[in-house]
Parts: structure tokens; sequence; C-alpha cells
């Protein structure tokens, strides 16, 4: 049989059924305890009709109960979806519908949110609450949770199943999870990931960095960010303990910082974001960071002097810069074997071994060496396609000739590089509306529409605005219809009934007219630069084209 | 409510809480345990609170316990200024 996601635990709990696989606020999970408690999960899915080949998506703050719904999702032979738990209702409810869940696992508070109508079309065969101990199916008012027109199963049953395993089935090319990443149209798209996408990088990674039974691995993203899938599965299978970061002190570098160093964490893996902030903030200069023996980063431009101060307050460990999109999962990778000097941005460095990159012109041709180009990726982990979505998958996969005489499908990363002499690849930004923040992947465009749609507004823009410590904060320049007034406040809430927390515009400012190019299209670059704010008459020259 | 929370929670509902139920936000109800605050969102709390009280505070007291409610956050300014 093949092997699976799922099948790194039980293999694991069956060589270290006694060890932990799980640690959160105080609590362990043995992998023995993993292993069986996701089979009863799993049967409970099963038992409630999801089905092999279905998906069921997980909206709940991160806890131990997530991570065991997780595995007992796949080991049904079903998709993971992991929503934010920070996104409102009506972005789980758009997500659920567009990839039909078969079911919804959440916890009662959440479900207070919802009503039967959240799914609607959607095959839901049930809803699960999971959450242990004396607030278990209740809400804070009080009252049991409910939403009707299905069954609402709670974690005493779940644990009522058998915990034999349950037949898996599946195949390695047969979806693992599908994550929803930010559409430039307006609409969240979901990334279609297989089991074999997920290993390749799991696969490899745990071997290059050395991952064993005796490591302690943060957990700091959150499942719907694919950083999350090394911490989880190449924990797994090493054995390793996995410490999947508490939400209540996610938001506190002091808190991560003091509980990461007193756990003795060995591996790290944080966006960039996370880790300067940790830095500035979080008091990580006077910690012990002796245990910390592999340090792994990805999703934003690490700015130098804040990863020399890093490297210098723990030199033994290894650092390594990761780079790829969702829909490639890591493709490059960096070894940073010492400080990096100046302020030259680190490259994303070479392949990994199970994909190529391509840096291809426009016409889809390699360019001269040295040249710019648009980085094209093929190979292991390059995702299935967008969830319901042909034509958008037809646009980021193509088939094209990756060597004379040779064609294969490879994904269109929309990222600008440059092959350095070394061989490294470098970054040099993007080809579209693309940001980073604190990580996160997003397309401005999807709060342009988002903004577009409130009766009041005429025009909007959004702009990401450079910052050294989470890469870029988002400012909104909105344009009202004639003789309606709107606050800055009811923008922003405007925004976050439909999209998540960290893609609201910090800032929204108010503007009679927005400033044009030459060409007529609206001067972005104008609108970032600081005078132009207080000079809102201004016309910057045309600089499109260049 | 002092007038510490008050302008506290003037500031949280208006700037930093997108959220249509929270317009009622009572000092003691739960910040963090319903998920209101990420980290930028604490980042510009600590900075208003600076600036509108005239304190500073460190680094190393941004930490749950003093951001649990609005009258957390008011009892952790009002020791700044108290000077501890």
């Amino acid at each position: 049989m093949s092997t699976l996601l799922p099948h790194l635990v039980t293999e694991s709990a069956a060589r270290f059924a006694s060890r932990p696989a799980l640690v959160m606020d105080g609590r362990t999970l043995t992998y023995a305890e993993l292993e069986s408690l996701s089979n009863r999960f799993a049967r409970s899915l099963a038992g409630h009709g999801v089905r092999s080949g279905d998906r069921v998506a997980l909206w709940l703050p991160r806890s131990i109960e997530s991570v065991v719904a997780l595995y007992g999702v796949m080991k049904a032979g079903a998709a993971y979806v992991p929503v934010d738990p920070g996104a409102p209702p009506a972005r789980l409810a758009y997500i659920a519908r567009d990839c039909a869940v078969a079911g919804l696992v959440t916890v009662a508070e959440r479900a207070a949110a919802l009503d039967e109508t959240f799914a609607a079309g959607a095959p839901m065969r049930a809803v699960w609450f999971a959450e242990e101990g004396p607030s278990a199916g209740a809400a804070p008012g009080g009252d049991a949770p409910r939403i009707d027109g299905m069954p609402n199963v709670t974690w005493a049953e779940v644990a009522a199943e058998s915990d034999r395993a349950p037949e898996l089935r599946a195949l390695e090319g047969d979806l693992a999870y599908i994550l929803y990443t930010s559409g430039s149209t307006g609409e969240p798209k979901g990334v279609m990931l297989s089991h074999r996408n997920a290993l390749a990088f799991v696969e490899w990674a745990g071997d290059v960095f050395q991952v064993t039974a005796q490591d302690r691995l943060a957990n700091h993203a959150p499942f719907h960010f694919d950083l999350s899938t090394f911490d989880l599965f190449a924990g797994a299978r090493a054995g390793a303990a996995v410490y999947p970061l508490s939400p209540r002190i996610a938001s506190f570098p002091a808190a991560v910082a003091r509980q990461w160093c007193a756990d003795r964490l060995t591996v790290w893996y944080a966006t960039p974001s996370t880790l300067v902030l940790m830095l500035t903030r979080g008091g990580l200069s006077s910690l012990d960071l002796s245990a910390l023996r592999v340090l792994l980063f990805a999703g934003e431009v690490f700015p130098v002097k804040y990863l020399r101060d890093l490297m210098r307050l723990a030199p033994s460990a290894r650092y390594a810069n990761l780079y790829g999109p969702t829909e490639t999962n890591v493709c490059t990778w960096l070894d940073v074997a010492k400080p990096p000097e100046g302020d030259r941005p680190l490259p994303i460095g070479r392949a990994c071994p199970y994909d190529d990159v391509l840096v291809l012109d426009e016409s889809l041709k390699p360019v001269p060496a040295g040249a710019a180009g648009e980085l094209w990726v093929r190979g292991a982990t390059v995702m299935r396609g967008y969830w319901g979505r042909p034509e958008r998958t037809a646009l980021a996969l193509q088939s094209i000739e990756i060597a004379p005489g040779v064609t294969d499908v490879a994904y269109r990363t929309g990222d600008l590089v440059r092959m350095q002499s070394d061989g490294n690849l470098e970054f040099l930004g993007r080809r579209d509306h693309q940001v980073k923040t604190r990580g996160y992947r997003v397309e401005l465009g999807e709060i342009e529409t988002v903004l577009h749609r409130h009766p009041g507004v005429d025009e909007a823009v959004v702009l990401a605005i450079p910052d050294d410590e989470v890469t870029h904060r988002l400012r909104a320049v909105v344009v009202t219809k004639a003789g309606v007034a709107l606050d800055e406040a009811a923008l922003r809430q405007h925004c976050a009934d439909s999209l998540p927390r960290y893609m609201v515009p910090e800032t929204i400012e108010f503007r009679r007219e927005l400033p044009r190019t030459s060409s007529g299209k609206v001067d972005r670059r104008g609108l970032v630069q600081p005078h132009a704010i207080l000079n809102t008459e201004r016309r910057t020259d045309d600089d499109d084209g260049h | 409510m002092t007038a510490t929370e008050s302008a506290i929670r003037e500031f949280l509902v208006s700037e930093v809480l997108y959220d249509r139920e929270v317009k009622d936000l009572k000092p003691e109800d739960p910040l963090i345990t319903r998920g209101l605050l990420d980290s930028l969102s604490i980042l510009k709390t600590v900075t208003f609170c600076e600036e509108r009280f005239g304190i500073s505070i460190p680094d190393q007291e941004v930490l749950p316990d003093h951001f649990e409610s609005v009258r957390a956050i008011a009892a952790l300014v009002d020791r700044r200024r108290a000077g501890s």
C-alpha cells in the first residue's frame, strides 16, 4: 500500500508509542494516543457519511484536538480544508460552498455564529465539535450549540468510537488538503495538494535538517499556511514532539520567545515577520537559545540586518531560507552558513532535489544567463490545480518545453528572479499586485473588490507600504460617491465582514479623486510616496511600461 | 468604567476590533481568548497607550496577562503612570 500523510503517525506510533507527539498548554498526547484518537475521529467521520475523496473544513483555534481532526480527516480518505481561524463566518461559508465540504470541524463558541445555511449547497453531513474539558459542547452563554439540519457531534461521541484503524481508500495522488489563498479577482482560490506533493517536501526536509525523535518542533504557522506542513508532518515522520503554539500567546512576541526557550524547542520554522518581532520586541537577546538547532524561515524576505542579529544570538544553529508559493510548497532553498554581510537581500537559493526551476521570458524561452525573468517550477510538489477553476488552473499550470524536446507541466509563480553566477536565484519582485504582509500573501485586487462592494464607494485602491518588521502594511485610498460620508471604522468593518484580519487595511484615507498617470490608470506609485499624501492634486508622470 | 478604560475601549472599538459584535464591548470582556487581537493590533494598542497617556510600556510587559481585557490594559497603563 502507498504511503500517505497519516501513515507517518501510524508508523511513529508503532516505533515510539509512548513518546510525546503533541505538547500544548501543559498537555501531552503520545504517538499511541494520537494514532488511536485520530482513528476514532476518522470512524466518526465515516459513520456520518464522509467518504474517500470528500472535503472537510477545519475552522477552529489551534488545539491538540484540531491536529487530531486533521489526521482523522485524512484517515477517512478525505482532504482537510483549513480555514483561517480569524476569518469571518462569510469567508468560511464561501470556502465551504466553493469546495463543497462534507463536514465542518469547529468549536462550540464558533458555532454560535453559524446556522444551517452557512454552507448552503454543500453536501454537509455533520458538524464536529473538537474540544475537550468542561466547556466542551457548551457556548459561553450556557446553551448547547446547535447547527440545525445536521448531526452535531461532540468530542465525547468521537472518543466512544472504536480506535481500530479504519480502512483507508486513498492513493498518493489524491488530495490531502486544500489551502485557500487570496485571489486577485476578489475570491479566494483553493490550491489542491496531494499526499505525494506534501511528502516530497516533508521527506526531503526531514532528511536534510536531520529531524529525529529527540527533536522538539515549534508549530507557529496556522494550518491554512503551508509552513505548518513541515512542523506537523516532518515532526510526525521522525517521531519528534510537535509544540503547537497556544492561540493565547501567539500575538505576543515576548510570550512566544519565552515559551519556546523555556520548552527548549530545537527546530523553529516561521516567517521573518514573526522572528523579527521576537528579536525587536520579544527580548530574544536575553533568553537562553542553546537548545535551538535548526531555524528555518519562509514566506517573505528576511531583512539581513535582523538575520545577522539572530545568527549571532544562536551561532551554533543551522539556518536556511526556504522559498515557494503555496502552489509548490518549498521549491528552492538556501543554506545560510554564516551571517550575511552588507544589505543585499538573501537569495532564495537553488532548486530542492524534487523540483526544477526555470527562468523564462514572456515568450516562455529561457533568459540569457544572469538576466531577469519569471520563475516557473516543475516537479513533485507542484499542485494539482485550483479547486473548481479549470481556467485559472490552465493559466497557472502550463505545459512548456523544459529542455530541448522535453515538455512538462510547470507552475508560473509570477515572481521575477535572476540567477546569480553562483547558481543561486535572487528574488526581484512580483509581476502583478500580489504582496506579502506578515508572511501572508495578499492580492491587493481582492481587497479592492471588497471595498468596491460597499455602496458608498466610488473608487478604491489598496497600497502596500513597505515595513521593516512585517514586510508591508496595507493602506486603502478611497473616493466615496458624491454626497456620501463614510468613516474609516465603518469601512474597515465592511472589509472585516468578508476578509481575514491580515487583509483588512490598517488605514483608510479618503480623497476627492485619485491621482492618474497620463494613460488614465491610477498612479499607485505616486500614492505610495509620502509627499503624494500631502499634495493630493499632484499628478506624476506616466511610468507605465518602464 | 474609569477614564483610562473608556479611552482604551474607544480606541479598540474604532481602530482595532473590526467586528460588529464588539460595539458593546465591556471592560471585563475577554479580548485574547476570543481571538480579537493579532500582533499588529497589539503593537497599535501599545503605541496608542504610550502616546495618549505619556508613558512607556517596555516590550517585556506586552504579555497576554496584561491584554486580557480593556480592564487589564487600563491597569497596566495606570501602573506605568504611577511609575512602577
